[in-house]
């Protein structure tokens, strides 16, 4: 079930209504929050579920495990069985055809003929999402941050809590799982707030990234553009992820406001960021704080030295870049992060401070535009579907020939873009993401009015699924 | 154990809810009244391939020109001739305008364009020339859709497809795509065609200069293409004739042929069928003559599709076709 289907909006508005039907019964809302989260995820197919239901019923066990054991040898097991269990459901149905074919590959290089019947598994929606929710939960009670739950049901409804299930936020359960134990509030500014963010998020991605959609197909399949084209196709891209993914993460934290739960913020105007370190503390933070506290900080983070901080942090990125598709271009974003990372971090370390200068807005200007190439520069080995695109589409960079179709291709992205700065730019300088929810309501509305609209007359029969389904 | 509270003031609320949804209904009325009072331009939904070859091809068979040869058909009329090239190649170089649309038009809706041509253009038309694909000839009906974009084009009107959800017409979201947003913004083109042009403005573009050709940028490959080369000609089709004949301006002489089929797709049997397909056709329109001389089909490699030759086979059956027009 899509955020932007016509079935989900049904089936919230019928969720809604029972929600306000069992207000008195705690219990029964988490079962009725299960249920409806297990109807959401079986629409794609139902066979999912089995996959859901074992990874939550898994990491319930164990944490209920590591709470009775105090041997640090049992403690160690079951923390690797809820690893090993995790990552093996995912490796097994992300990655299992990628490691065969990429073995093959190589043992061709080396002369060694080879077949591997790949499995063609169907990679189950959310995967890598509510793995990752379910992992750290094990990690933060092995490591005594939290105590286990005992309500099996209030875990599962944590798991498979619908608005964050299949895409995120990957919610920690020290911030999630404590709500569903609570009597929740829901006053008039919270499902006002709810409303605005779910009709911004469903305008990001019905009307901006969906239409910004064609413009990068456009450059990213076919013959290989010219080099405008490819820098106006990257950029087209890079607004297009964001709407896309930021779009369903506002839509999450919006229906969820509605029920009266909290979800972490996922994204904070990233590309205001002036340094790689600072995109990646506003890009996909949901995902950005799990790498850092569950891998980087694994291996030992910055404490044992700048050359194992900066292995420390390649490994974490490359890992970060597979985690989002397996395919070499990902792994190859995820060293670019990664080198970037280090490097900014050599450089910073070695810097004077002297930010009194009165040059300090050209020199944030330049420290943005440098960010912004490096980051677009990711986005193009991002959305590249070979190793080969990325290397014709580099150097497609330096053929400045000017097609017919640049014109129209400028006011597609203008019109599709102009939007999201504005709004990015408004949340920036007055420091809030729910910047609108600070004006005359009447100005709100109308404002409110003009999203709904344009999302009407961008609503397709075929809806388009989010990007980030296919992580 | 109580869930949760609802502390909210319902007046509020409801009022914060009702306020976007009053302002989006006073969009739509004052769409609606921009349509009534004709304070909004008319409509040109040029907003995807499809409807910018409608629009371009009714735009100019009502529109004062000089062709003396005018083309007419399916698509494989459109991406089969050069219009240019076969003026330049017919004797005395006659103007040529090739209004071919698209297989989902009937010949009764392509008998509308004709008409419009011959109002516009009183007593220029010389000759008319029906080019159709076997494919087009067997469809047992016109798309509703396309004929009715068409129709209601013609009658300045929005159409609103009934596949979509009603009140989003009523909102006037055609008024704002076809009369507002089409004249501001050129729309990416999806499929086949955008390998070629990229947006709805390169396409009108090209259609404007060659005429009313264009190219198919496709690449036909036999071995991949599944389908049903049993050809005939649809029961339906001879009413339809009728009313084509119909629209023949007087003076004017009409002239049928089919467009060519891949070697390698069509039954070996073929070209019989072809000419005995072309002589129904051309006795039910009571046609002035028929190019038996045109080629049934061509090799593979001419072509871009099943029904569309490329650049390379659209100059060879260009030169043909102005080879048989001379005959």
């Amino acid at each position: 079930m899509l955020f932007n289907s016509t079935v989900f909006l049904q089936f919230l508005a019928a969720f809604l209504l029972a929600y306000f039907a069992v207000r008195n019964r705690r219990g029964l809302r988490n079962l009725l929050i299960i249920g409806a989260s297990y109807l959401f995820y079986g629409w794609w197919d139902v066979r999912f579920l089995g996959l859901l239901v074992f990874s939550s019923l898994l990491d319930f066990g164990i944490g209920l495990g590591l709470q009775k054991n105090r041997s640090p040898r049992m403690r160690r097991f079951l923390l690797a069985l809820s690893v090993v269990g995790n990552l093996g459901v995912l490796g097994f149905f992300k990655y299992f055809d990628f490691f065969s074919e990429s073995l093959v590959d190589l043992l061709a290089v080396m002369g060694i003929g080879a077949t591997f019947p790949g499995l063609q598994v169907v990679l189950p929606v959310g995967i890598s999402f509510y793995t990752f929710q379910t992992m750290s939960y094990t990690i933060d009670v092995y490591r005594g941050r939290i105590q286990p739950t005992r309500s099996l049901v209030e875990f599962l409804a944590y798991v498979s809590f619908f608005p964050q299930l299949v895409a995120g936020p990957i919610e920690r359960a020290e911030r999630l799982l404590p709500q569903f134990a609570r009597t929740l509030v829901i006053t008039g500014a919270r499902i006002e707030e709810g409303l605005w963010l779910c009709v911004w998020g469903l305008f990001k991605k019905v009307v901006l990234a969906d239409n910004l959609a064609p413009l990068v197909e456009m450059v990213y399949s076919g013959d290989t553009p010219s080099g405008p084209m490819v820098c106006l196709g990257t950029v087209a891209f890079a607004f297009q992820i964001y709407c896309d993914f930021s779009g369903y993460s506002d839509i999450a934290r919006g229906v969820a406001r509605l029920l009266g739960f909290d979800l972490m913020i996922n994204f904070n105007i990233p590309y205001g960021a002036l340094n790689i370190r600072e995109f990646w503390r506003r890009w996909h933070i949901s995902l950005s704080t799990w790498l850092r506290d569950y891998l980087y900080v694994s291996l030992g983070g910055n404490r044992k030295g700048a050359w194992r901080m900066a292995l420390n942090l390649m490994v974490t990125m490359v890992l970060g870049g597979l985690w989002h598709g397996a395919a070499w271009n990902f792994v190859l974003w995820g060293v670019w992060h990664g080198l970037g990372l280090v490097i900014y971090r050599f450089w910073s370390d070695s810097r004077a401070s002297a930010d009194s200068s009165s040059f300090r807005f050209v020199r944030g200007l330049a420290s943005w535009g440098m960010t912004m190439s490096f980051v677009g520069y990711g986005w193009l080995m991002f959305r590249s579907e070979s190793l080969g695109q990325v290397m014709a589409l580099t150097r497609a960079l330096v053929d400045f020939s000017v097609p017919e179709s640049l014109g129209s291709f400028c006011v597609n992205l203008a019109v599709f873009s102009v939007p999201l700065v504005f709004m990015q730019l408004w949340q920036s300088r007055t420091g809030n993401l729910l910047a609108p929810m600070a004006i005359a309501r009447w100005c709100r509305s109308l404002l409110m009015a003009g999203l709904l609209v344009a999302i009407l007359f961008s609503w397709e029969k075929e809806q388009v699924p989010f990007l980030y389904f296919q992580f | 154990m109580k869930s949760h509270v609802y502390q909210v003031d319902r007046r509020t609320l409801a009022w914060a809810i009702l306020q976007p949804i009053l302002w989006v209904c006073g969009f739509g009325l004052v769409l609606q009244a921009g349509t009534r009072f004709g304070a909004l331009p008319p409509p040109t939904p040029t907003l995807d391939a499809d409807r910018t070859i409608l629009v371009n091809k009714a735009v100019a068979s009502r529109a004062p020109g000089s062709a003396e040869v005018v083309l007419i058909g399916d698509s494989s009329c459109m991406m089969d001739v050069s219009a240019r090239g076969l003026g330049e190649a017919l004797p005395g170089r006659p103007q040529v305008l090739n209004l071919g649309t698209l297989s989902f038009l009937d010949l009764p809706a392509m008998a509308t364009l004709v008409r419009r041509y011959e109002e516009a253009n009183p007593g220029r038309m010389k000759t008319l020339v029906l080019l159709m694909h076997p494919e087009a000839l067997r469809r047992p009906g016109p798309s509703e859709y396309h004929v009715e974009v068409l129709r209601r084009f013609f009658a300045g009107s929005d159409f609103c497809s009934p596949i979509g959800f009603r009140p989003i017409c009523w909102l006037g979201r055609e008024v704002f795509h076809g009369r507002i947003w089409s004249r501001l913004v050129a729309n990416p083109i999806q499929g086949n065609l955008s390998v070629r042009y990229r947006f709805t403005s390169d396409l009108d573009r090209e259609l404007r200069r060659e005429a009313g050709s264009l190219i198919d940028p496709g690449v036909f490959n036999g071995a991949l293409v599944r389908g049903n080369a049993e050809y005939r000609l649809a029961n339906t089709l001879e009413a339809a004739c009728g009313i084509f004949k119909s629209a023949l301006p007087n003076g004017a002489r009409l002239v049928v042929g089919m467009t060519p089929a891949p070697e390698g797709f069509v039954a070996p049997d073929f070209a019989a069928t072809h000419a005995r397909m072309l002589a129904q056709l051309a006795r039910w329109l009571e046609a002035d003559a028929s190019l038996d001389s045109l080629p049934a089909t061509l090799p593979d490699s001419a072509f871009a599709s099943v029904t569309h030759l490329n650049e390379v086979g659209r100059e060879a059956y260009t030169t043909a076709l102005a080879r048989a027009l001379a005959e």
